[in-house]
């Protein structure tokens, strides 16, 4: 009688049939020699990879059923498109697909606060910039986390620049792939406020509906004040 | 990277202007989005 145990590789968790999502695996093979034979226990790690081809190209369903994201190294998940140059979605549940990615630094964020904010002012605003390479997306949005709440601001307006004390911030301080910028501002903080951390993560929902989310970034007023 | 970073949190903004301004789905100008902070997290 042989036996197979398998485990997530990276919680150890034990699972309960052999996995078929991309990920880390563990398999324990157990022997029972019976009467005749001694038994035996063997271990072995094993990984199920990310399965796109060398033209980026992959089955949509095994990512959709699995719920998995496409990974890639240094790059985000930027949809499913129909051709190489990731220009027409493809909004298709099954079949294959082009899957587009971007660099990791495009969707990361930035802040900015009032100018003249010092330690001592009454009040300031705290503004994020986010970054996306095209418009091809249903939206993109900050969730942002203060004492333990969090807020989901999505939105579907992006700027191509804007400007910060008289100076045009571009696109580019992201990434080079960086064309359009998303802004988000909260006013009106007050000085209690300026030593709590804000933590803010990027996302956005491309033309297939899977909901990407960025690295985040933590602020903190106080910090910011030169 | 680490330069460009410490370049763009140095520059604290006063004007919200937006030299142009298209949309993911619908164009059209704008400030981009704003909030109260008192209204979020008050």
């Amino acid at each position: 009688m042989v036996k197979y145990t398998y485990y997530n590789a990276d919680t150890d968790e034990e699972l309960a049939g052999a996995p078929s999502a991309i990920g880390n695996y563990k398999v324990e093979v157990y022997a029972d020699g019976g009467s005749n034979y001694y038994s035996r226990t063997q271990e072995a790690t094993y990984s199920i990879l990310n399965p796109i081809d060398e033209n980026g190209m992959a089955d949509v369903e095994v990512f959709k059923d699995n719920d998995v994201i496409p990974e890639a190294e240094g790059k985000t998940f930027a949809g499913w498109f129909t051709d190489s140059t990731c220009t027409t979605p493809y909004t298709g549940d099954s079949g294959e697909a082009y899957a587009k990615f971007v660099d990791n630094k495009v969707l990361t964020v930035k802040s900015q606060i009032s100018n003249g904010t010092t330690k001592n002012s009454a009040k300031t605003s705290i503004r994020f910039i986010n970054s996306l390479d095209s418009l091809n997306y249903k939206n993109v949005g900050l969730k942002v986390t203060f004492n333990g709440n969090t807020i989901d601001k999505p939105f579907t307006k992006v700027h191509s620049s804007l400007i910060a004390n008289g100076k045009k911030v571009d696109p580019s301080v992201f990434s080079k792939e960086s064309h359009y910028l998303g802004a988000y501002t909260i006013k009106n903080i007050p000085n209690s406020a300026f030593y709590s951390k804000f933590t803010v993560t990027p996302y956005y929902t491309t033309q297939d509906g899977t909901v990407v989310e960025g690295t985040p970034n933590t602020f903190t007023i106080a910090n910011m004040i030169k | 990277m680490k330069y460009i970073e410490a370049e763009l949190d140095i520059i604290a903004f006063d004007a919200m202007d937006v030299i142009t301004t298209r949309g993911l789905t619908d164009g059209g100008e704008g400030n981009g989005e704003e909030d109260d902070f008192g209204e979020l997290f008050g």
